[in-house]
């Protein structure tokens, strides 16, 4: 366990709490998964009622998926930002109360200032990416099973996204 | 063998150093006097690559990089340790990092000036962190140990202290280049002077050449700078008069 976290302790500033820092980007990511269920939300409640409209012999269109995602993903961009800021923060840290960074630039090992400075928000940043992108994966795949369930009676079922975006092609509103 | 060709440095339009040629051998101890601004500090910044310069800087032939730069330890008034960290942490990290860190020397200091181990950096005073500076630099195990303006603000019963225990631990083939204004008290200590002026090497001698011609360290400073030693009486000659003037014309 101790060398687990000394290992840990390498990856931020001297001094930093890296586990602070992680667990903080852990709880934005978790919380920028919560705020992108708005998008899944809208995809679910839309087909219920595309299906019992279409249950009732009504014809509706559909809109395409990313309409449905609105701002659910501008939280993985917005920590995506913070920890783009974190590393300005940790470099920045090396002059706080001294000037640590000349030490840290003439270490023999090159990447150890960077790697300190950069290591946390740039695998943040990475899982930002990963997660939002296995969300926006799985909320598609949502979209077309949902879609084709609620359309399963219709033929050419594709015509109802079309009609959807031929009317906002038009400027109408539904 | 520390080598420096036809080094420049501008900020801007200023020239922070100025064709600057100097060879410092082993086991030397070269003081680096100049007034504020003179380009001391740049000066061991571009030995240490922390500035960008144009010109030559090797070591033993070698330009200095990732490769020798272990070789070069660094003291400077700014402070370049971790404020967060204890000593303990600072012995760990530059052990890590540099395989010559002299464990008993950092010991020997640290118990010599009677630093806490347990308290951080930041809970220091500035003596004491200026003290600990300068540890560092003495441990790290370097060939070459620069130190800028490593005392100020210390009492002069430290610094002397310090002075003589410096003399008592190195090692005949670790070479100290120090930059100070307090000439008088590391004039026992220093092997060689190298005055610098506007960026620019005006003076360098040995303390030994000195002495042979009977003159001190602060005289050959004084006549190597120009100073005026009768611009003081000049001045106070000139405002007295100014103010007679005044109280005759009232």
């Amino acid at each position: 366990m101790t060398g687990k976290r000394i290992a840990l302790e390498k990856l931020a500033p001297v001094g930093a709490d890296v586990q602070r820092q992680l667990r903080w980007t852990g709880i934005a990511l978790a919380a920028s998964a919560l705020w992108s269920l708005r998008a899944l939300f809208r995809i679910v409640g839309k087909m219920k009622i595309l299906k019992a409209i279409i249950d009732q012999g009504v014809s509706d269109f559909v809109e395409p998926y990313p309409q449905y995602l609105g701002s659910a993903f501008y939280g993985f961009a917005l920590v995506s930002l913070v920890l783009a800021g974190l590393a300005v923060w940790n470099y920045a840290s090396f002059r706080q109360g001294a000037r640590t960074d000349y030490l840290m630039r003439r270490l023999p090992d090159r990447w150890e200032y960077h790697r300190r400075c950069l290591t946390v928000p740039l695998l943040g940043i990475a899982a930002s990416v990963l997660v939002a992108l296995a969300l926006w994966a799985i909320y598609r795949a949502v979209y077309w099973h949902l879609f084709r369930e609620a359309a399963a009676g219709v033929e050419d079922p594709m015509r109802l996204i079309s009609l959807s975006v031929q009317a906002g092609q038009r400027g109408l509103c539904r | 063998m520390l080598e420096l060709k036809n080094v420049k440095k501008l900020y801007g339009w200023t020239k922070a150093l100025d064709k600057v040629d100097l060879t410092v051998g082993p086991g030397e101890i070269v003081g680096l006097f100049g007034e504020n601004g003179a380009g001391k500090t740049t000066l061991m910044k571009a030995i240490l690559n922390l500035v960008a310069y144009s010109g030559q800087i090797t070591l033993d032939g070698e330009p200095v990089t990732r490769k020798n730069i272990e070789r070069f330890s660094f003291a400077t008034c700014e402070h370049s340790f971790f404020p967060m960290l204890t000593p303990d942490g600072h012995r760990d990290f530059y052990k890590s990092h540099f395989p010559t860190w002299r464990d008993k020397r950092f010991t020997a200091l640290m118990d010599f000036f009677n630093l806490p181990k347990l308290r951080c950096l930041n809970s220091y005073s500035n003596g004491q962190k200026n003290q600990f500076e300068a540890i560092l630099a003495l441990s790290q195990g370097a060939d070459y140990i620069l130190m800028d303006e490593p005392f100020a603000g210390n009492d002069v019963f430290n610094r002397e202290d310090f002075y003589k225990v410096l003399l008592g631990i190195l090692e005949p083939g670790e070479t100290v280049i120090l930059s100070t204004h307090l000439l008088e008290e590391v004039e026992n200590f220093v092997s060689r002077a190298v005055l610098i002026k506007k960026g620019a090497i005006v003076g360098d001698e040995s303390v030994s050449d000195l002495e042979d011609r009977g003159e001190s360290l602060m005289t050959y400073v004084k006549r190597t700078y120009g100073y005026q030693p009768d611009r003081v009486s000049r001045a106070l000659d000139k405002l007295a008069g100014e103010e007679n003037g005044e109280e005759g014309s009232k």
